[in-house]
Formats: structure tokens, sequence, C-alpha cells
């Protein structure tokens, strides 16, 4: 029994100090790639594409050009913002299951299903984030492609939020368990 | 080249290609192209490079300034005992 507790202790810090580790190495990254991303978008839109306007380089419209320079410099800027995020949800939902559950009784479940939750959460909201910033970009070189994008993100979504959901009604489930266990035990 | 001196020297060089375009290109665009008529080629060709070439300054120059200031936050950050 007290070897079963000193595992589980383990396994709470062992998470813990994990989490911190992740969440204190990545968050600084994500700061500065969304600041460079910011910059890139600002100085392309208010800079570089007026400039640009009425323009031909043999034939083809500047504005096309540097719209898809500046997307293929996003896209990668957006690439390593979106692996960085997903390493610090991991740090976030060891966190929180270590925070919000009792102590040295997390178990892998229920990290993996705060896991899913705020991936499912997180993802949403980034992604809604980079169609903005994509968008106006996507609608220069044509408009149907932003409609798509659109329409695709919005499944997408309902498929998280579905997800996202299961989550977390299986850890309120747990917890309604545990409770009327103890209550009935009590009783 | 040092990273202590890159850095002040990526952001001069951001900061310059920015206030040329911002200046000449979107306030004075007059000047902008009484400048590019001073060159021998024609003009919708090398204003086009010009602003390619300088977009291009602008993106690697951004993206150069965040990675090494990504690795100073790290080595702050590794050096504080994370």
């Amino acid at each position: 029994m007290s070897e079963e507790v000193g595992e589980a202790q383990e396994y709470y810090e062992k998470v813990r100090r994990e989490s911190r580790e992740t969440i204190a190495g990545v968050l600084p990254t994500i700061v500065l790639d969304v600041s460079a991303a910011i910059l890139i978008w600002l100085f392309g839109k208010l800079v570089f594409v007026p400039i640009a306007e009425g323009i031909y380089f043999f034939g083809y419209p500047l504005p096309q050009i540097l719209n898809f320079i500046i997307i293929v410099a996003l896209a990668v800027i957006v690439l390593r913002i979106l692996i960085d995020v997903r390493r610090l949800i991991d740090g976030l939902a060891g966190y929180a299951a270590c925070e919000i559950g009792a102590p040295y009784e997390v178990t892998p479940e229920e990290v993996e299903h705060y896991r899913i939750a705020l991936r499912g959460i997180f993802n949403i909201i980034v992604v809604s984030l980079v169609y903005l910033l994509f968008v106006e970009f996507l609608s220069r070189i044509h408009p149907g492609l932003a409609g798509v994008l659109l329409l695709a993100i919005v499944i997408w979504a309902i498929y998280q939020i579905w997800r996202v959901v299961q989550a977390v009604s299986a850890e309120i489930r747990r917890y309604t368990t545990r409770w009327a266990e103890r209550a009935l035990g009590s009783s | 080249m040092g990273e202590d001196s890159a850095l002040p020297a990526l952001l001069t060089i951001l900061v310059a290609d920015l206030l040329f375009f911002l200046f000449f290109g979107v306030s004075y665009p007059e000047v902008f192209d009484t400048i590019l008529a001073l060159l021998p080629w024609e003009d919708s060709v090398e204003k086009a490079i010009i602003v390619i070439s300088g977009l291009i300054v602008a993106v690697a120059s951004s993206a150069a300034i965040i990675q090494i200031s990504i690795r100073k936050v790290r080595e702050l950050i590794g050096g504080e005992g994370y």
C-alpha cells in the first residue's frame, strides 16, 4: 500500500516538475515567434503591398508575388508556433492535473484527459487566429480559397469541441463517482 | 561577428529598410519614382526588384532577430536553473 502511495507521489512530482520546465522553456519562444509573425504581417500589409499596387514583374502583378512571399514566411513561423503550442499544452495539462486534481492522486489517464481538453481549446483558438492572419493574403490570391478554408475550419472545430466535451465529461464522471462513493461510504 | 554585435546590426538593417520604404515608397512616392528614374533599367522591373528585395531583407532580418532573441532567452532561462 505504502509502495503504491510512493509511486503515485513520485509520478505527481515528476509530472509537476516536467510541466513547469516545459512551460518555462516554451512560453518565451511562442511570444517571440508571435511577435515575428505580427511584425512580418504588419510591414507586408502597411509598407510593401501598398507600394506594389499597379506594378507588374515580367507580366505578373507584384502584390500577388509579395503576398506569396509573406504567406510562405508566415507559414514557416506559424508552423513553429504550432509545434511550440502543442508542447506548451502538454505542460499546461500536466500542471492543471496536478493543481486541480487531488494531491498525489494524479493518474496518466487524468493528465491525458486534461491534455485532450486543453489541446482542443487551444487548437481552435490558434487556428482561428492563424486564419485571420492569412485570410487577407489568401483572398488576394483567390477569393474562393478563404471560403473553402473557413468551411474546413468550421467542420474541424466542431469535431474538436466534441472531443473536448468527451474528455471533460470523463473527468466530471470520475469526480462525481468518487464523491458518490465517499458520500455513500460515510453514511 | 559575435551574437552581441549581430543583434544591433540586424535591427539597424531592418529599421533602415522599413524607413526607406515607408518614407520614400508610401509617404513620398514621387521621390521614390525620381530615384528609380535615375537607374538605367525599365522603371517597372527595377521597382519590382527593389520592392521584392526590400521585403526579403525585412523578412530575413526579422527572422534572424527572433532566432537570436530566442537563443538569448533560452540561455537566460537555462542560467536561472529551470
